[in-house]
């Protein structure tokens, strides 16, 4: 053994290494104040290791790099650990840099000979800074997108090269594989390069010059091993602790904000579409005082904000060595830094204040007092202008919470070649919602509670002037425009200028003379031919009892309903509110199926009647389709409980009970056999089970 | 290298005239930047691709076509704006994606055959803008930039420019219904005027 050592010292002088290293002098004993360069440096090893690891399994280009970074968060063992490790490491080090620089600034570690390590340890900053920037977006969620693309566009607002080097950066002018590729290659070649080189100049450096004792006889001298070692790794422990305490953090969250395992580890947010926008656009934490800094700047100072007034901090910064040179100086870099710390806390205060906890808005005087109003309505003003945001904010990360959930569960079937957002953007539930929203709620309401719909995707109409689609054709709904009571509300024919007037209505309300059990079967045999995926069977006595009712009772005599009555003076009851009968409805209601005897100002539009010429169409036929599954709740479930409840989902599942029960209640209060009635609760109580689980 | 080597070789230091010192000097400087800059050339020509393309293809240029948008019978008539989705072919380099939702604009009607048209990106910093039915006015989320209907910027807002407004056109589809056509286009942010990216 020690022959092979004395070979091995003759050739490399290996003892000679390793004895500088451990026996470096550390003035005045070891103290635990001068671990934080060392706990730098470990965290950095963290992320080299972890960063590697990661990269095994990423992969980089616009179809693929959520999608991976899901594979390895959801799927691989480990891999939120490993994700969480390397996420919450990158904040340690923000954290420790800041003590470090304080600690160096304080002790007057900066003055000479020890300028140029101090300018090194400078650029290590910047050099983190830069990784911790790359690093946001190649997760390539909402988050990390919007948020650098803010910086980006910050980029090329530069004077000069601005432009080009965005362009660069970007890998064109629009967002795209080379951005994850560019940014890749940066944040996983370049940068840990150079930071690797400088942190080995800053060490080497650092060893030349020894230690800057803050007081070097208050005890006899040590060596760095074993005594300041020991405290070094003890610290690097601690920071260790913090970082996994970080990781584990969602296990004791409440379930009902959050799902288990999605928390587990770094938040992966629902994958990056230009197309969306993303109202909690949000840039890392350390860096929302910048993001602050800007709203209080006019449109002429936007560059000084952005990038003038931040590379001048960096530069007096750079220049504390020669300050420090004068006593007075010390004391100025110190103070500087003390207020830049508190500026930078009192800034990302306010940034998370305004996102998280604005201030209740003042109170309305009482009406006598003109000059207690007006001055009220100034200070309401001012109040909503600065927290407006806040209800903007609010509503766009409940929606980004709801959608990434959602992205999670689809992609439990695998995700296509296309992406994850072609999943997406084929999810009637998510992409149904949005197009409902743009195309059917100016005159449609779908609301009822349904919480589970994407958050902002309610859509209550303070005048609507069509039925409210909320479960269209279930049972609950069919039997409610059978009802004298409810056809003439605004949930039905109420608000509609062809129906609130017309003969069905007229019908229901003055003519009818069907018993109430009857009508229950007749709305369960309608609900059964509609047979939407949520529907619970009913025997098959109830819907034959139905069906001979809507022939004998009169409905043909307006509405073809089979091979009985005839089209043109109500819409067709055949496979009424069916998957095809509405996609038929909706490309074009003035088929002589449905409204065809309807004046044409007062019919609901055509959207998509004319599918040999696609450019005429309002809406396609997949987005139609998506509309009709919507409204159906025709779309992927969850197989496994996974991270599949979405956050509002507890309430949700209060609610969808409550439902159950009033719509359990209201068959029972018209005086139906119990067996029927029963069915629906069961129905909505077991669906909401399904979800919760 | 120890220093009994490097001690031996500066005792028997051999002796050459200086001008030929010079010149291997020069030339090994001159063949070392070759070697060294042919790689790194090779490789600045890569990264300096996208600059040379932004000129040269318009693949995903803005401005160019009109896309339809929607019909006219889709926009509100309350004057109020609402936001319609781009549909258009997207390139992202090698990929292709057919009829992608590109971008988002504002329709607001403003006559009985008038419609204009904003680009939903704040022109600060690119983030997509927001309306307020209850303010009528438009927000954006990022940095609180505030719009008035007609898309002018408001007061102390950051934005350095009023909205900016897209080319319109009112078309008559085959089936002689309305449609809105839109020149959909993207311009650079924090410019005081409109200029196209």
């Amino acid at each position: 053994m020690m022959g092979l050592l004395n070979w091995l010292d003759d050739r490399t002088g290996i003892r000679g290494i390793i004895h500088e290293t451990l026996y470096e002098r550390v003035p005045g004993g070891a103290r635990w104040r001068y671990v934080w360069g060392s706990t730098l440096a470990f965290t950095f090893f963290v992320q080299l290791v972890t960063g590697f690891f990661l990269w095994t399994a990423y992969s980089p280009s616009s179809l693929t790099a959520w999608e991976s970074v899901y594979y390895i968060q959801h799927e691989m063992t480990g891999g939120w650990l490993l994700r969480g490790i390397h996420h919450f490491t990158a904040q340690a080090m923000i954290v420790l840099m800041v003590l470090h620089v304080f600690q160096v600034v304080i002790d007057g570690a900066y003055k000479a000979p020890r300028e140029i390590n101090f300018w090194l340890g400078l650029v290590l900053m910047l050099i983190v800074l830069g990784l911790s920037l790359t690093g946001y977006l190649l997760p390539w969620d909402q988050k990390g997108y919007y948020g650098t693309k803010v910086a980006t566009e910050i980029a090329q607002n530069t004077p000069l090269v601005g432009s080009t080097v965005q362009q660069l950066l970007v890998g064109g002018s629009d967002y795209g594989h080379q951005t994850v590729s560019r940014f890749f290659a940066l944040h996983a070649g370049l940068l840990p390069a150079l930071m690797i080189g400088v942190l080995g100049l800053h060490i080497a450096l650092f060893r030349r010059q020894g230690l800057t004792a803050k007081d070097p006889d208050r005890k006899p001298d040590v060596y760095f091993w074993p005594d300041q070692l020991l405290r070094d790794v003890v610290a690097c422990l601690a920071v260790l602790a913090v970082i996994l305490f970080f990781c584990v953090r969602g296990a004791w969250s409440e379930p009902e904000t959050t799902g288990v395992v999605a928390t587990l580890g770094a938040e992966l947010g629902s994958p990056a579409d230009p197309a969306v926008d993303y109202s909690a656009a949000r840039p890392e934490w350390y860096f929302l005082f910048l993001f602050q800094f800007l709203h209080y700047f006019g449109k002429d100072q936007q560059v000084m904000a952005s990038i003038v007034y931040p590379s001048l901090v960096i530069v007096i910064l750079f220049l504390m060595p020669i300050v420090g040179r004068w006593k007075l100086g010390h004391r100025f870099n110190v103070v500087f830094l003390f207020a830049l710390l508190l500026g930078v806390v009192y800034l990302t205060g306010r940034a998370i204040q305004a996102d998280y906890y604005p201030p209740i808005a003042p109170a309305k005087p009482s009406q006598e007092d003109g000059v207690a109003m007006s001055d009220w309505k100034k200070e309401y003003d001012q109040w909503e202008k600065e927290y407006q945001h806040y209800t903007t904010f609010q509503k766009g990360s409940k929606y980004e919470k709801w959608k990434s959930h959602r992205a999670v569960e689809l992609a439990e079937q695998g995700i296509p070649a296309g992406g994850m957002l072609e999943l997406l953007r084929n999810d009637p539930k998510t992409q149904g919602a949005v197009l409902f929203k743009t195309y059917c709620a100016g005159c449609h309401t779908h609301t009822a509670a349904d919480v589970d719909l994407p958050p902002g995707h309610e859509f209550t109409s303070a005048t609507p002037t069509a039925a409210n689609l909320y479960r269209f054709g279930s049972y609950e709904w069919i039997r409610g425009i059978l009802d004298p009571q409810k056809i003439v509300t605004s949930d039905y024919f109420g608000a509609t200028e062809a129906h609130a007037e017309g003969e069905m209505v007229g019908y229901v309300v003055d003519d009818m003379e069907i018993d109430d059990a009857d009508l229950v079967n007749v709305a369960h045999a309608l609900a059964a031919d509609a047979d939407r995926p949520d529907r619970e069977p009913v025997g098959e006595d109830l819907l034959e009892a139905g069906r001979t009712t809507i022939v004998e009772e009169g409905c043909v005599d307006c509405h073809q309903y089979g091979d009985e009555g005839d089209l043109g003076s109500a819409p067709d009851l055949t496979d009424y509110a069916s998957r095809q009968w509405l996609i038929d409805l909706v490309s074009n209601p003035a088929h002589e199926r449905f409204y065809e005897y309807v004046d044409d100002g007062r019919r609901m539009p055509a959207f998509h009647d004319s599918p040999d010429d696609p450019a005429q169409n309002i809406l396609r036929q997949e987005d139609v389709e998506l509309i009709v599954d919507f409204l159906r709740g025709d779309w992927y479930r969850s197989k496994h409980g996974r991270a599949a409840t979405p956050p509002p989902a507890a309430a949700a599942d209060a609610e969808a009970a409550q439902r159950a029960d009033a719509a359990a209640a209201q068959p029972a209060d018209d005086d139906v056999e119990p067996a029927a009635a029963g069915k629906p609760e069961e129905a909505t109580t077991g669906e909401a089970d399904a979800e919760a689980q | 290298m120890n220093d009994q080597e490097s001690t031996g070789e500066a005792a028997a230091e051999p002796d050459i005239p200086q001008r030929r010192n010079f010149f291997a000097g020069l030339v090994t400087i001159i063949l070392g930047a070759i070697a060294g800059l042919v790689p790194i050339g090779a490789g600045l020509a890569v990264l300096f691709d996208p600059l040379r393309r932004r000129n040269q293809d318009g693949r995903n240029q803005s401005g160019g076509d009109f896309v339809r948008i929607t019909t006219l019978k889709m926009v509100n008539a309350d004057g109020l704006p609402q936001r319609f989705p781009v549909i258009k072919d997207r390139v992202d380099h090698f990929s292709r994606f057919p009829e992608m939702p590109v971008g988002m604009v504002y329709l607001r009607q403003t006559g009985p055959d008038e419609v204009v048209a904003f680009q939903a990106d704040c022109p600060h910093l690119g983030c997509k803008v927001d309306f307020l039915p209850q303010r009528e006015q438009f927000s954006c989320p990022c940095h609180a930039s505030y719009f008035e209907l007609d898309g002018t910027r408001i007061g102390a807002s950051p934005s350095p420019r009023s909205l900016d407004t897209l080319d319109v056109e009112i078309r008559t589809g085959d089936a002689g219904e309305a449609e809105v056509w839109v020149r959909f286009e993207e311009f650079k942010t924090g410019e005081a005027t409109k200029i196209p990216k």
